[in-house]
């Protein structure tokens, strides 16, 4: 796939904006291009590409905001737009806690993008379902997912900021389900390179799983020491991303880390950052409003140090915005950290996993 | 470039000339309003609007889809070849070709009936509504007020190679409200909705009493924050239409999917507990239950005039008095399953998705008894009326949900509240308990029920009356 480019979504914009009938105006663009093979009985069952551009703008006329969203480039289209938001912005209401739009800062290099991974065509995620599928044992079936997609994401503000970053992310999903005995096992690699995928591993890791997982019985109710593999803390951690890292929640009193910051609020063992300039976090280096992303303390060794902000969150709380604001359609507004990296311990989960079992 | 049905028409054209066994072509506006207001103050105002066009060919037995917001000639040419490309790739790796369900041509126009275009009414004029509505929220320990109102407008025409060519005008209009109170030393209470859409005008909104929900909504949340916990015990439980709404979506809706068992979910979304072989046979539910899946509903945000597929909307009973008997199915999952037609189930998310099955309005059936009547049949038991957080197994047989306001029923008459209600069941065993089923039928809306990769977000519609459920064993929490 060929990308647009920083010019590409940057010009058109950077022209609209400076005709612009407003106090000031931003806009993101976003550009994703996601090719997604799915597979089950060992056949491909759906196998879609769409590329899509999506435009959001706002226009602030006296503290009041107007936000509307395109999917074109063309300059007559966005000029449309911000004369739309600043129209919405009029006919709405002042809004005192507004903390304007972006000024220009430095923002990191992006090492997010992977030429090769963009090119990666449907044949090429065929061959890979289809060598997982040959991977699995007999008695056993597999399903699961390719996707490869590039995005590129553009910011610019009235203020002058320009900000620009490519993307791709390669990903592949097994669920291998047993024949004879009802058991399943689940592997998934994801990386930002393509031939950072390994289909007959995923595969072999998902068959083990799925062989090991016979006889299960109910246990009782009760308390149990369990060891969470890294998909599941991960998916834990997604929630706890929704629900409390975000400072619109602390301040709503929503998050566990309301009223708790510099308190004990996990294990000791428990250290939570966010960080999207690790590169194994696929993040981009500035959020949909220009700021550039720092890393920030969640949690360390079960101390809360406080969430992530974006500029209207920063504002009331008398911080400054960490680069977390995020797609409104997707989160809630005040900050997300959707680039999130747990600290290990020395424990090997081998040596984890034997203690459990001699509890 | 605007994509007439012509340019539409070339194309599917184009792909029969290549070899496609069967092509489609789907043109997708939408249009997205809403206005937010947070304690008093609006949050935002704002106007969505994308459009784009989608083409997918069955070629050498398998699929291909391609999409793209880029219509001029050039790039919906290419968007052809790349459909191929994906169809071609598919076919190498596949072991049973796709097979459709027949359909005869289909031609026409479906529009949402509606007595005043929601995007029509002044911005002033809702923000308006939103600050009344906000104000009747404000409460003692009321920490977070939000309400808000949004319209939605979708127009779309699918032009297929076998002579389909229908087009679609689809509205809603919906609203928001959430209060959550909060106090020193208590776990803190929220009362939300984000369920009041409708497939209708503004005249939904006037429908819903906002100002008077929103009283409700304050004081249902008061008085949770003080409440005392509940006892666990098995009980009686009568479920509000709202809560049966999305029990129903949750256990009815999607086991009855028909992709779930071909496994095309697996690895996602799950399968099912109501395979072929006990169709007919499954006893889901009590006598009681009966569950219909209904895409002409009038308002229902699962109505239209033809699925992704042309198929055109139709009514097919899922339950039958406690029986499984039926299937959502798209063209490609009924011709999998050998059945003679498909349900009209098929239906995308946008002109970027790949239409899968998806639920249409799917409702218990109404009973006979009046509400009054069937609470007068509760001795001891609880009143849930909404929802918290709830999960459920990939196969939707087992289940746990939490409820955001509990009301006390004691000798048939509704008293104070309690907190920390949740209960776990199967499927079968909860529909099972049911004993009644009210007469106060209602439909409800659903924004966003998720499924598919990429994600496709879908609007679908509920129907529910108050049902009365024994001895359901609850579970209390902190």
């Amino acid at each position: 796939m060929t990308l647009l480019g920083a010019d590409a979504l940057l010009g058109p914009i950077r022209e609209a904006l400076r005709g612009v009938q407003a106090d000031e105006a931003d806009a993101h663009m976003h550009r994703r291009r996601a090719a997604i093979s799915r597979y089950s009985h060992s056949s491909i069952h759906q196998n879609a590409v769409s590329d899509e551009t999506h435009v959001r703008v706002r226009a602030i006329v006296g503290k009041a905001v107007g936000v509307v969203t395109t999917n074109s480039l063309a300059v007559a289209d966005l000029r449309r737009a911000l004369a739309d938001a600043a129209a919405l912005a009029r006919a709405s209401r002042a809004d005192l806690a507004w903390p304007g739009v972006a000024e220009p800062a430095p923002i990191p290099s992006s090492a997010a993008f992977h030429e090769e991974t963009a090119r990666t065509d449907a044949l090429a995620q065929a061959r890979a379902i289809g060598a997982i599928c040959a991977a699995v044992p007999k008695g056993m079936r597999a399903a699961g997912t390719s996707q490869i997609e590039v995005t590129e994401d553009a910011v610019a503000t009235s203020r002058g900021v320009a900000a620009y970053a490519p993307a791709t992310m390669a990903y592949l999903r097994a669920l291998v389900q047993s024949e004879s005995h009802g058991g399943s096992g689940y592997a998934e690699d994801l990386s930002m390179r393509a031939d950072g995928l390994f289909p007959e591993r995923v595969a072999a890791r998902a068959a083990e799983k799925c062989a090991l997982d016979r006889d299960r019985r109910q246990l009782p109710a009760g308390d149990y020491e369990a060891v969470f593999e890294e998909l599941a803390v991960a998916e834990i951690l997604r929630i706890v991303s929704i629900t409390g890292l975000g400072a619109q929640s602390v301040q709503e009193g929503r998050s566990f880390m309301a009223g708790r910051i510099g308190e004990q609020v996990t294990g000791d063992a428990f250290t939570l950052l966010d960080d999207a300039l690790d590169a194994r976090t696929l993040g981009i280096p500035f959020d949909v409003e220009g700021t550039p992303k720092q890393k920030v303390l969640l949690v360390e060794k079960g101390v809360a140090r406080g969430p992530v902000y974006d500029r209207t969150s920063a504002k009331a709380m008398g911080a400054r915005s960490t680069g977390h604001a995020a797609d409104p359609s997707r989160y809630t507004p005040g900050g997300h950290a959707g680039n999130l990296t747990m600290a290990g311990g020395p424990a090997t989960r081998e040596g984890r996993s034997r203690t459990c079992a001699t509890r | 470039m605007t994509i007439t049905s012509s340019v539409s028409t070339d194309l599917v054209h184009l792909a029969s000339s290549r070899g496609a066994s069967y092509a489609d072509a789907r043109t997708v506006e939408r249009e997205h309003e809403a206005v937010s207001v947070k304690d008093g103050a609006v949050e935002s105002v704002t106007r969505t609007s994308d459009q784009g066009f989608g083409f997918r060919v069955v070629h050498k037995g398998a699929w291909g889809f391609a999409a793209s917001d880029r219509t001029d000639e050039a790039s919906l040419r290419a968007l052809v070849d790349e459909a191929f490309r994906r169809a071609e790739a598919s076919a190498s790796v596949q072991r049973r070709g796709v097979k459709l369900a027949p359909i005869a041509p289909q031609r026409g126009e479906y529009r949402t009936s509606l007595e005043r275009d929601p995007f029509s009414v002044p911005l002033a004029e809702r923000i308006d509504h939103l600050r009344a509505v906000d104000a009747k929220s404000l409460g003692p320990n009321v920490k977070t007020r939000r309400s808000s109102v949004a319209a939605y407008r979708t127009r779309k025409r699918l032009v297929t190679s076998e002579g389909t060519d229908v087009s679609q005008e689809i509205v809603e209009t919906g609203a928001g409200l959430s209060v959550l109170a909060v106090k020193a030393g208590r776990k803190p209470a929220s009362r939300y909705d984000s369920r009041l859409v409708r497939q209708a005008g503004w005249e939904y909104v006037e429908h819903l009493d906002l100002v008077a929900r929103a009283a409700r909504y304050r004081d249902d949340a008061e008085a949770t924050l003080d409440a005392p916990l509940a006892t666990e015990r098995p009980t009686t439980l009568v479920f509000a239409p709202e809560f049966l709404a999305l029990l129903v979506h949750e256990s009815c809706g999607h086991p009855t999917e028909a992709d779930r068992l071909l496994e095309h979910e697996v690895a996602f979304a799950g399968t099912t507990f109501m395979w072929p072989e006990s169709r007919g046979k499954l006893r889901y539910g009590s006598a009681h239950v009966s569950m219909t899946a209904d895409a002409t509903l009038p308002g229902g945000m699962g109505t239209f005039g033809w699925d992704d597929d042309g198929v055109p909307g139709m009514r097919t009973k899922l339950v039958d008095k406690g029986i499984f008997v039926g299937y959502l199915t798209s063209r490609e999952t009924a011709g999998a399953l050998g059945l003679p037609v498909a349900i009209g189930s098929a239906r995308a998310e946008g002109w970027q998705h790949f239409p899968i099955v998806r639920m249409v309005n799917v409702s218990l059936d109404p009973g006979t008894v009046a509400y009054a009547d069937l609470l007068r049949g509760v001795d001891s038991g609880l009143l849930l009326e909404a929802p918290a957080s709830y999960s459920l197994d990939d196969k939707r047989q087992n289940f746990h949900f939490s409820t955001q306001s509990a009301r006390v029923i004691r000798d048939g008459a509704l008293e104070g509240y309690v907190r920390g209600v949740a209960f776990q069941s199967l499927t079968p065993d909860f529909w099972g308990r049911c004993d009644r089923v009210a007469d106060d039928w209602e439909l409800h809306g659903f924004l966003s029920c998720a499924k598919g990769e990429p994600l496709q977000l879908m609007r679908v519609g509920h129907g529910a009356a108050h049902a009365r459920f024994r001895d359901v064993p609850i579970e209390v929490r902190e």
